[in-house]
């Protein structure tokens, strides 16, 4: 059903201040009549269209200032601040490497155990010959007087309250290298690299970026997560990169990254 | 003709990947809703453009800040529309002649300010009153009614008192607010004469 007086053609014309006046005024007259014609056309046309039209006709807002608008609009990974803490200079925490030698000054509760793949041990990841091989090297860390790492993290370690995991990265080829976190029942979320991601060379080095270390506050994936490492030997894509459905083991990782090097850690907040 | 059912669950998901930071995602709800904020907000400051710009910058700083508040992502736009219509009134930028074209603005996107005034309410209802009036459709009428009359009820209320599927009611009240809209532009082609 379509309404003979009010006409998508009308409608803009008139929004954009360009009919007659003679039309003008019987549209007026129409649109307080009840007409359930002109209700097909108003039902399908959003109110935003409307309101755009009425108020700023030819463009509500210029390319540049819609860009600089949402530059100032737009909000940072809030999650990935909150799970991945800013530290220090990595430099800082590197030289105090200690591994093993303070665990016993610190009170062990069994707040958060730090467990790896069962497969861990035998392999690390490869897919077809090109995959570079990666393992996460996890690392306690105190939070203070200065971060620094207090021990290596053995399958099944726990955390004591306050502490850190500190993450190596080892790599036996170049690659681009993504740490990702998944909650129980979430996407994957992206943790690292914050800002551009870079190619890095075989060897072994922290989770760092800008000169400074980065932590993983563990009980962020309260309620059971993982922490995921990629390493590709191409970059990826952002899109990639967002996973729904649950990686729980290496044969699921390897599956969603074909031609990656994975590794994976699960964390698991114990109740007190 | 997408639905009305696909565009809310594309929008959920836009919404879930915003709050986790997705940049992309972000920039898509903001290419989707900036006209139609910067439009109500141009009507609330009479067409004072550098006001509604920041009004606008305002709106979805508080809206992509807080986007983990938001309980139902489906309901982005309402809630949107929400805060732009709390910013506004909040700022004093609601000139009173326009209340009840304010008020329409935000029936039509079904967004109720959470700290809706008694000024507000009565200008709502107002606008509520005057359309149903130009309403011809009496099950349409009947669910309006209990949509903003008093007490308001929800839309799964009203289902459950007229004894009808969810979906008919929010068909009926989609209806309703297509003449929302043709009230709105009704009133803003006179007040332009």
């Amino acid at each position: 059903m379509t309404c003979g007086i009010v006409t998508e053609r009308v409608l803009e014309a008139a929004l954009r201040r360009q009919l007659p006046a003679d039309q003008r005024a019987a549209l007026l007259r129409h649109l307080g009549e009840p007409c359930e014609a002109c209700l097909d056309l108003f039902e399908g046309w959003p109110a935003e269209e409307i309101l755009a039209m009425l108020l700023a006709p030819d463009d509500v807002l210029s390319r540049q200032e819609r860009e600089r608008l949402f530059a100032t609009v737009a909000q940072p990974q809030q999650s990935s601040r909150r799970l991945v803490l800013q530290l220090a200079s990595a430099d800082r925490w590197r030289p105090r490497l200690a591994w093993g030698a303070a665990a016993a000054a610190l009170a062990i509760i069994g707040l958060v155990t730090v467990r790896g793949p069962a497969d861990r041990q035998g392999g690390i990841g490869l897919k077809g010959a090109a995959a570079p091989a990666a393992t996460l090297v996890p690392l306690v860390g105190a939070r203070s007087p200065t971060p620094h790492v207090v021990r290596a993290l053995p399958p099944g370690g726990r955390f004591a309250t306050g502490e850190l995991l500190l993450l190596r990265i080892r790599l036996d080829a170049p690659a681009w290298v993504y740490l990702l976190s998944q909650k129980d029942g979430e996407s994957t979320e992206l943790i690292w690299p914050l800002q551009e991601s870079a190619r890095h060379e075989a060897g072994e080095f922290e989770l760092a970026e800008s000169g400074s270390a980065m932590a993983i506050d563990p009980t962020a994936l309260a309620g059971g997560g993982r922490l995921l490492l990629v390493a590709s030997p191409e970059p990826l894509e952002g899109a990639r990169l967002q996973i729904r459905e649950p990686l729980r083991t290496r044969a699921e990782l390897e599956k969603t990254f074909a031609g990656c090097g994975v590794d994976l850690l699960s964390i698991f907040v114990e109740p007190r | 003709m997408i639905s009305p059912a696909r565009v809310e669950a594309e929008e959920s998901d836009l919404v879930r990947n915003a709050a986790r930071g997705d940049r992309a995602a972000q920039h898509a709800l903001f290419d989707r809703h900036h006209r139609g904020v910067m439009g109500y907000c141009l009507l609330a400051c009479n067409g004072d453009r550098e006001r509604a710009l920041e009004l606008t910058q305002d709106t979805f700083l508080r809206a992509l800040s807080s986007l983990r508040q938001l309980e139902e992502p489906g309901r982005f736009r309402a809630w949107l529309f929400s805060i732009a219509a709390n910013l506004c009134r909040g700022r004093g930028a609601q000139e009173a002649r326009r209340r009840e074209l304010l008020a329409a603005a935000q029936l039509s996107f079904d967004a109720t300010p959470a700290d809706d005034d008694p000024q507000a309410r009565e200008a709502r209802i107002a606008v509520v009153q005057r359309l149903l009036s130009r309403v011809a459709d009496p099950d349409v009428r009947a669910v309006v009614t209990l949509k903003y009359g008093e007490p308001e009820h929800t839309t799964r209320e009203i289902a459950a008192r007229l004894g009808l599927p969810h979906g008919t009611v929010t068909s009926r009240l989609v209806r309703f607010r297509a003449a929302i809209k043709r009230e709105l532009v009704r009133a803003m082609l006179q007040e332009a004469s």
